[in-house]
Formats: C-alpha cells, structure tokens, sequence
C-alpha cells in the first residue's frame, strides 16, 4: 500500500486547459500589435498551445465583415476579446458586454470621445488597453514640426469633421499652432471624393506643410494620392503614422503599434488571471517615436535643426 | 450414510471483524503517518514560501532602485548642465529633450530659475510653447529654491499615469531641475514579476497608502481604509521579513511579507494566495485520501479473500456443529491439510460419532422398555399416530389396538417375587414378540400392561381374532425355575375410525373395553359403548330412556318358551325393545345397564309387567292361554315393596299369579343374597313363579339357589350353544338338569338354534327351550299370526329321539 501512496502521490496533476484569445483585425495593418501581444504573452511564459490558444479573425480591410467575425468569437466562448484597433474595438463592444467577456484594446485613440469608454476613471464595462494617444499628440507634432521647420507657416490639415479622433487631432493641432504663431489650414474631408478633390486643389503657393490626424479614409489614401501629391507639390508631410515616413513623409511622431501590442500583454495577463479588466485603466504608450525620412528631407533640401536631431528616434533612408 | 458438510457459507461475523480491524488499523497508522508527514511537509513549505517571498520583496526594492538610480543621476547632470547652459535658452531645450528621448520614463522636464521665475520645460506629450511659457502648470508645484534634492507623493496624470516629481537644485538656490517620472513603467516592471502562478507584489506608501497595484480601483487609498487584515506587525521597519498568514483587501488567504526599502521609503509586499501557495501540499493531501481510499477498498478485497479462504474449514465446522445441534445424523466435516483446524475437524467427527451413538442409546432408552426390550408407550404412541395418518390418507382402512393385562400377576409377584414376575414378563414378552408379525406390533405400557397395534386391519373381525391368538399364546405354559405357569389376560379392543380417530381416544377405548373384559370375565371385549359409562351417547340415551318409559314408547316383543315334552308353546318371555329417534334401535344389552345405572328400572320393569300383562289378555282373549316371562333385576329385588306391586298390578290386570314368572340372574342374586331371598320369598308368596336366568354364568350353586325357593333355572345359552361339540358344555348342561330336577326345579335351556341341540335337551330331559330354532323375539304384531300358525305339538321334537351324537360323561 505504501507503494501504491508513492505512486498516487507522486503523480503530477494534468495542466488545466488554454485560455482562449480571440483577435478581431480590421486589416493586415493591424497585424503588428498582434505580434507584439503574442510576444508579449510568450515573453511573460504564456506559451500559445500550453497556456493561451490564439483565435485571429481578420476582416482584410472589409469593414463589413467585422461585426460577423465578431460574432464568431463571441461564439467560441473565448477567455479573451482583444481588438487590433478601433474600429474593431467599436464593433467588439456591444457584444461583449453582452456576453460579459472582457475586451483589451491594442491599439486605439480617443477612447472617451469616440465613446468606447465612459471615462478613464469609470469606463463602465469590462475593457481596458492601451491608448496610442494619437489625436492627443496631433500638438506634439505640431511643435515637433515647428523645430523642424522652423519657416513654415501654414500647415494643411484634411480632417474628418465626423469622425472623433480627426477632429480631436484638428482641435490638439491647431492648440499647439497658436503657441508658435502657426496657421492651421483646416479641410474637412468626409469621404475619399473629398480628399482628392482638396488635393487637386493644392498648389505648392497654398502650404508649407501638411499634417495628417487619425482618419481612416484620409490615411487610407496616403500612399495613392496624398504623398504622390505632396511630393509632386515639394510639400513636406508630418504623419502620425510610422508607416507613412516609411513610404516618403518626412517625418513621424507616435507609438509603435507592436510595442502597444507587447505593452498589452500585461493587461492581458491579469484580466486572464481573473482580474477585472475594469479595474485597470487604459494605459499610455510606454514609447513614442519620433521618424525622419532623410531621404524625404534631403529631396525636399531639408536641414536638420539641433533641436530636432536631439529628439530624433529613428532615422531612415532613403528607401525608408 | 453419513454426511459430509462441504459449505461455501462465510463466517461473516468473524470476517467482517477481521476485515474492520484490519481496515481500522490500517486506516489508524496512514492517518497517524499522513497527519504527522502533513504537518512536517506544511511548516517546510510555509518556509520555504517565506524565503521565496523575501527574495521577490529583495528583488523588487532592487528593480526600484536600478528604475530610480539612473533618473536621479540623469537628473543631477541636467542640473549641472544647466547651471552651465544658464542664459542659453535653445541648448537648454535641446538638453532636456535628449534627455527625454534618452528616458523615456521621464514625462516632462523642466529648468527652474528662482530669481527671475524663470523656466524652461519640455513635454513627451505635449507642446510646450516657446521657451519661458508655463504648459505644466497643472503639475504639482516642486519648490525652485530647495538646496536638496525632493521628490512628490504620487499622483496621476489625466491619462490616470502614475507620476511622481523629482527636484534636483541648481547651484545654490539657483533653481532646480524637475522631472516628471511616469512610474508605469516602473508598475509595469514590478507587476511583470511573477509570484508563482497567481501571487503579485504591490507598494505601499510610508504612510501605508497603496500606491502600485495591479487593480488600479485600490490605488491611492489608505491600507486602513481598505479594511484589510494585514497584520500590524508585518509593517516594522528593523524587524525580520517574518511570513504572515492573512485575509488581503480582497479577502482573499494569502501568505504574505512586507519589506521597508528605505531609498525609497516605501513598503514593498509580496502576496501569495493560500490555495496556491500550499497547494501541492493540498494536491497531496488529495491524492493521499484517494490513494488511502483506494488502497482501503483494495485492502478490504485481500483480506476478504484471505479470510474467506482461511476462514472456510471453520465456516464448514460452524456448519456442521448446528446441523448437529439441530439434530442431524451422520453429520462429518471434511477438512484438508494438517494443521489445527484439520485436527478440529478430525476431533468433530470423533466427537459426533459418539454425540450419535449417545443419542442412539437415549433413543432407545426413550422409546423401549428395559426390562423386557420391547417399546414402550410412547413409541407406541408414535406408531399409532402414524397408523392414524395413514389412516386419514386412505392407506389403510381400519386400525386395531389391543391392551392386554394380564390377570392375577399381582398374585405372582406377591407369591413368587418381583424377580420371578420380572421373569415372567420377560418369557411373555419375547414369547408375544416372536408371534407378532408385521405390519403388528407389541409395546409393553407398564407393570403387566400391553399392547398390540395392528396397524392395517381388515376389521373388527381381525382384531377380535388376534386377541385370541394373543390369549392362546399367554396360556402356554411359562417355566420359570422349576415352576411351570399357565398365565391369563383380558385385551380390550378399540378399532379406528369406528371407535375414534386419534391416538388418546383409541388407548382410552381399548382401556375400558380391556377392564370390561376383566371386569366381565370375558378374555376379549370390543369396545361398545354401553360398557363406557362415560359415553356422550350412553348420556344422552339415559336421559331418553327416562322419556320412553314414562311415555310409553318401549316396546315389547315376545320369545316363546316350549315345553319340550309336547312341544307346546306355554308362555312368552318379554324383552323390552327400543327404537331411539336418532340412534335407531337400542340393544337391551346397552339400554338396560342404562336403566339400571339412572335408577330407572322400577319404572321400566313395571312398565314391561303392565304392557305384557295387558298382551297376555289380548292373547287370551284371542284363545291362545300363555304364562308371561318377565326379567326382574337387582335393583327390584331390593326394593321391599316391589311384590306388593306386582300383586296390585296382577290385580289391575285381572291376571292370576301363577301366569307370571319374574326372572333373575344370578349376579343380581348375589349382589345381595339375603335381600334378593325375602324379596323372591315375597314373590312366591304372591303366588308369582322365580326363574333364574343365564345360570352357569356366576358362581352360585344350586344349592344354594334351593334355599332361594326357586321355580326354574335357565341355562345360559353360551353352555347351550357349543353343548353339541363341547363335551364339557354338554356334561354342565345335563349336570343342571338332573340336579335342578332334583331340587324340584324345571329346566328352561336357552340358545337353542339347531334341532340337534333340541334333539339333545330332550334326551336330557329338559323341561321348556328357547332360541333362534323355535323362534326369533315376535313383535306384538307378528305374534298373532305366529301363534295362530302354530299346532299344539308342533315343537315336539322333529327329528325322532335318539341318543346324544356326543358321548356324554355320566353325570
């Protein structure tokens, strides 16, 4: 019998099963905060198989399909929602709170304005992630481009008057311009149409600069019409988007989506353990990275101000 | 034959304690073991989770000091930097954005100048305006003219940051250089410390406000406030980092140690949930009760087993040991082996052996005699039962059972001594033995008693003649010593159904129909009801019999008595008939004893004398003169007045005297000699004539019968019957006659039922006959008829005299 208590006793108890994490992305776009997540996760001993099973339902740029996939998660009765961005956050929350499982939030601005959230202090359901704080910064870069050039007065801004974080960027953009003296050229631009016809209208007379905010349709059509635009005019443009400086912007200033991504991991750990996800506020970027394209600057006959090379994250060629 | 008990049935009281006593002490000594093996493995690992803790706790106050170092040091350099730079308000912001770009924990920075109020200040965040604006305002203000270095309680920002502000002086009262850390990220780095797999650290404020947590909801409030049970003692700052074991804010058991780290002056505090912490322990706890369940039950199972199978050659004893006690034969165990319990088994069987030889020989002693050998009453008792049963089944049709005792052993024994008497039952009883056959049986009931069952009877007719043959056998000659016995019995009769129908009733039967043979001197007697004086039927018919006489409802017939010399038939003998209601006719033989015993044969006998006094007139008025018989018993012979009757009732009848003859036996003779003289002298004094009947069949003589003045004497027909063949009969017969004749008596011979016996009585010279020859009892109907067919001399002797066929002894 003693023998039989050794072995019995002896004998490991099997792991508990994984956690399920279903993501819902909008885009391929979205896919760096994912990695980061799951890097994240990995980095923090959530092994994905043994720990934490990953279900990634992505909308490839159909803005339609979202509320289905989601759906779909919802219905393999995950542990989990994580939303990529915002749109997949907007889209994820009613049924979440419907069905009572948290949601964490990789990458996503404006949250109280858009109306994800209550307010910071209450956000009123079970959600929490990680603000990128990019319409907020819109006044950052505005002094940013201020030290960079220095002679530019006017700077364009095309915005979405109906959609949140385009107008809060407008609004943080044009508070830092009065501290310099700058003038904010503010377009509205509520549809694709909109954009290409306030291009068209662009002469390089018009503007010293442009400034982009958070605006879906406005980013989507950075590569095809607003950079070509901007470059065939000798237009500087000052993204919030990394990928932006990347394609030809002159510069960026903002988070990195993968690092929000990693950042949320830890959010994720503790709403997986049980912790309210409610009881943890939305979180700020742990790093902000300012780009410069020198190839961009060197084409456009750019010097670099001390300030400016002092803050400078990163720098990319000429081939970005 | 004997049986051999080879039972599979368990001992299972026996096991089962063996069972439970194994169990107890097994389950005993694993829980004495588990608990002390519990208790030594709990405090080891309570020990171990305090070092474990302590070593977190270490850890973290070390990730705050690499997070805080570099800040202060950075911060140093950029007051010393700014001391240099002062008045050169671009190279200050280039200084303070390296050095945000360089930390990026690092918010905000700023350059204060004291005397003129002037600042220089960078955002990660937000624009700040050209130099000398003031867009962090909304900060909490740091003094600028501090000479040492300070920091601010924490604070969040409006995107709910953890902040906290660290001052550095500049020169001498110059100014300051401030930094505002956003400590998430020292949050984060804390909070990504893993406590096992659920445990986590948090901070604490000097004044005990949490200030870092992982639920953000409990920050900034006072530890009192959060009613938790943090022991106060966990909060000393020189005392060890002591493991504590307690409810958190959240109510949740956790082990716990707070550890003071003075840079910062802040308590660091390592939680780990209970459930976690001790939770291999309890994970063995767990797998200790099934496994102790599992071996218990496995347990159970041997020692079943192995006490089935050592326990069986008991269970086969226990077995055969009650189905001895229950009283069974030839009961042996079969055990194998040689060990104790096949030496039990062996010395059961020893002992069963003689258990049964002992209960052989009680059986014996229970049921036989020891004297003669023969069973005794109570198997008797047994046998009869079980003829009876085969009588209720149809398996035979009668039943006989005979009690014999034998006569005047008594005077043996007195005479000759119980041990010759001893003898004499012994002779008898192998002597009846040896003659009885089966299905028959002898038991010996006592003293001198037996009886003879016959258990499948062809009737009465059987029994009477086994009793016969038992008698013939008693009277062989018995040698005892040099004595040569001739003994007789009296047997008593009771036949089933016909006499009853169980075992008590038939010995009680046979009893009385036994002492009625003795009692009588008949040898045998079938039991009848009539000699039973306690009979529910002899009671009822008593009570009857009163009825009839009073009403009437007698009836008489009439036997004829001849003279054998003309054959004429000169008179009538009454005898009182009955014809009962319910029992059809009664015999005289059975209703008159009933007379005699209710104290009703004055009433009858006047009852006979009355109606045949009146036949008689009825007779002769029809021409046919005839003398009337009438039989008288003892109780009229002692009833002094019972001639002055007879005289009154002659004279009612206008009968003479001399036409009655009262007829007597001789017992009712003896029963009072002198009485039954006056009475009979009174009698003949009235001119009435005295018969005596069934003479021959007491122990009077006729001498002394002459004293008595008697008329006639009539010889018992059971001397009549076989006088033809019986020499002995026929020698008493004539030797009665010619001594009646000579005491001047005539002769009435009774039982005549053939002429050759007629034939004879009149060679004897008997006077008068009767019997079934001459004619059966006439009712008052029939009589007429016969008497008008009868001839005078018609009774004269048929066949012409001759001399006896038998030669008879001269008288």
């Amino acid at each position: 019998m003693a023998i039989l208590l050794f072995a019995l006793t002896g004998c490991e108890s099997p792991s508990p099963s994984p956690k399920a994490v279903g993501i819902l992305l909008y885009s391929d776009a979205r896919l760096p905060q994912y990695e980061g997540l799951r890097a994240g996760l990995a980095e923090a001993g959530w092994l994905e198989g043994l720990h934490v099973r990953y279900i990634q339902l992505n909308a490839h740029n159909q803005k339609a399909r979202l509320k289905e996939l989601a759906g779909q998660l919802i219905a393999r009765h995950v542990d989990l929602l994580v939303a990529a961005g915002g749109l997949e956050a907007d889209t994820l929350r009613p049924l979440a709170v419907a069905s009572g499982i948290p949601l964490l939030v990789l990458y996503a601005n404006s949250i109280e304005t858009r109306g994800l959230v209550e307010s910071r202090e209450q956000v009123g359901w079970s959600v929490t992630g990680v603000d990128n704080l990019n319409a907020e910064l819109s006044g950052k870069r505005v002094e940013l481009l201020h030290q960079l050039l220095p002679d530019a007065r006017r700077i364009l801004i095309l915005y979405d008057p109906n959609i949140p974080p385009s107008r809060e960027g407008l609004t943080s953009a044009m508070a830092a311009a009065r501290l310099y003296d700058l003038d904010i050229l503010a377009r509205p631009v509520r549809r694709p149409q909109d954009t290409h016809d306030e291009l068209d209208r662009l002469t390089s007379q018009s503007v010293d600069a442009i400034l982009t905010v958070p605006t879906a349709h406005i980013d989507g059509l950075f590569r095809s019409a607003l950079l070509p635009r901007a470059q065939l005019l000798g237009i500087p443009v000052f993204s919030h988007l990394r990928l932006a400086a990347q394609e030809g912007a002159l510069a960026s200033f903002g988070p990195d989506p993968y690092e929000l991504g990693e950042q949320a991991a830890r959010l994720a750990i503790h709403v997986l353990e049980g912790l309210p996800a409610e009881h943890m506020p939305f979180e700020t970027p742990f790093r902000l990275h300012y780009v410069i394209n020198d190839g961009t600057r060197h084409a456009l006959g750019i010097t670099l101000p001390s300030v400016t090379r002092q803050q400078v994250t990163e720098t990319l060629g000429i081939d970005g | 034959m004997t049986r051999v008990i080879t039972g599979t049935r368990r001992a299972k009281r026996l096991a089962n304690r063996i069972v439970l006593l194994v169990v107890s002490l097994e389950l005993l000594s694993t829980m004495v073991w588990g608990s002390l093996t519990y208790l030594g493995s709990r405090d080891e690992l309570i020990t171990s989770i305090g070092q474990r803790l302590e070593e977190m706790a270490m850890r973290t106050s070390g990730t705050m000091a690499s997070f805080f170092d570099p800040l202060k040091v950075e911060l140093e350099a950029v007051s010393a930097t700014a001391q240099i730079l002062r008045g050169n308000p671009d190279e200050e912001v280039i200084l303070l954005n390296r050095v945000l770009r360089d930390r990026p924990a690092i918010d905000a920075l700023a350059i204060h100048y004291a005397q003129h109020g002037d600042s220089i200040q960078v955002s990660r965040l937000k624009a700040t305006g050209s130099p000398g604006s003031d867009s962090l305002s909304g900060y909490p203000s740091i003094p600028t003219d501090a000479n040492a270095a300070t920091r601010t309680p924490i604070f969040y920002s409006p995107y709910l940051d953890p902040l906290v502000g660290m001052s550095h002086p500049i020169g001498n009262g110059i100014g300051s250089a401030v930094a505002w850390i956003n400590l998430k990220w020292l949050w984060h780095q804390v909070q990504r410390a893993r406590v096992g797999k659920t445990g986590y650290v948090y901070l604490l404020d000097d004044d005990l406000t949490l200030i870092g947590h992982r639920d953000h909801s409990l920050v900034l409030r006072q530890l009192n406030g959060l009613k938790a049970g943090l022991p106060p003692t966990m909060f000393q700052r020189d005392g060890g980092n002591t493991l504590h074991i307690y409810r958190n804010f959240n109510g949740e058991q956790v082990t716990g140690v707070a550890k003071y780290d003075p840079r910062q002056n802040w308590w660091v505090v390592v939680e780990l949930p209970v459930a976690e912490g001790l939770a291999s322990l309890n994970r063995i706890i767990a797998r200790f009760v099934t496994a102790l369940l599992l071996a218990v039950a496995v347990s159970i199972i041997v020692v079943l087993l192995v006490t089935r199978i050592t326990l069986r050659p008991l269970e086969v004893l226990e077995q055969g040991i009650q189905r001895l006690a229950k009283g069974e034969s030839e009961v042996r165990v079969t055990v194998t082996g040689d060990n104790e319990i096949a030496r039990l088994a062996h010395a059961f069987n020893h002992m069963a052996e003689n258990t049964e030889a002992q209960a052989a020989l009680l059986q014996q002693q229970a049921t036989h005699d020891a004297l003669t050998g023969l069973p005794n009453r109570q198997y008797l008792q047994r046998q009869l039962q079980g003829a009876l049963e085969d009588l209720s089944s149809g398996k035979v049709r009668h039943i006989a059972l005979l009690l014999l005792d034998l006569d005047h052993f008594k005077e043996v024994n007195d005479a000759l001594g119980h041990s010759t008497g001893d003898e004499l039952l012994k002779q008898l009883s192998h002597k009846l033995a040896s003659r009885c056959r089966k299905p028959c049986s002898i038991a010996r009931l006592g003293g001198d008693e037996f009886a003879l069952l016959l258990p499948d009877c062809r009737g009465r007719r059987e029994a009477e003649d086994a009793a016969s043959q038992v008698l013939a056998v008693l009277n062989e000659p018995v040698s005892l010593d040099e004595l040569t016995l001739r003994v007789d019995g009296s047997i008593g009769i009771a036949i089933a159904p016909e006499d009853g129908e169980d075992a008590s009733t038939l010995l009680r039967l046979a009893d009385i129909a036994m002492y009625h043979a003795k009692h009588n001197g008949l040898g045998q007697s079938c039991y009848q009801a009539h000699i039973d004086g306690s009979s529910t039927r002899r009671l009822q018919l008593l009570g009857d019999l009163a009825n009839a006489i009073e009403k009437g409802q007698l009836d008489l017939h009439y036997q004829p008595k001849v003279a054998i010399r003309d054959g004429r038939c000169y008179a009538m003998e009454a005898l009182a008939r009955w014809y009962h209601p319910e029992f059809g006719e009664i015999s005289p033989i059975e209703f008159i004893p009933l007379a005699e015993l209710g104290g009703l044969m004055d009433g009858l006998t006047f009852r006979v004398i009355q109606q045949g006094l009146h036949d008689r007139m009825l007779w002769q008025q029809a021409g046919h003169e005839l003398d009337l018989s009438i039989n008288i018993s003892t109780r009229n012979l002692l009833d002094e007045h019972f001639a002055q009757r007879v005289q009154e009732m002659l004279l009612h009848a206008g009968a003479p005297a001399e036409c009655l003859t009262l007829e007597v036996t001789e017992s009712s003779i003896m029963v009072d000699p002198e009485g039954a003289r006056r009475a009979l002298a009174a009698l003949r004094n009235i001119g009435v004539s005295i018969s005596v009947d069934d003479y021959g069949t007491g122990y009077s003589s006729l001498s002394y019968l002459k004293m008595l003045a008697l008329d006639e004497i009539k010889i018992d027909k059971s001397f009549v019957l076989d006088m033809v063949r019986d020499d002995n009969d026929a020698i008493i017969v004539r030797s009665t006659i010619e001594l009646a004749h000579n005491l001047g008596m005539r002769v009435t011979a009774e039982g005549v039922e053939d002429q050759e016996t007629l034939d004879i009585l009149a060679i004897l010279d008997c006077d008068h006959v009767q019997g079934f020859h001459l004619s059966r009892p006439l009712s008052p109907d029939d009589l007429p008829d016969w008497l008008m067919s009868q001839q005078p001399g018609n009774f004269t002797l048929v066949s012409p005299p001759r001399e006896p066929s038998v030669d008879l002894p001269p008288p």
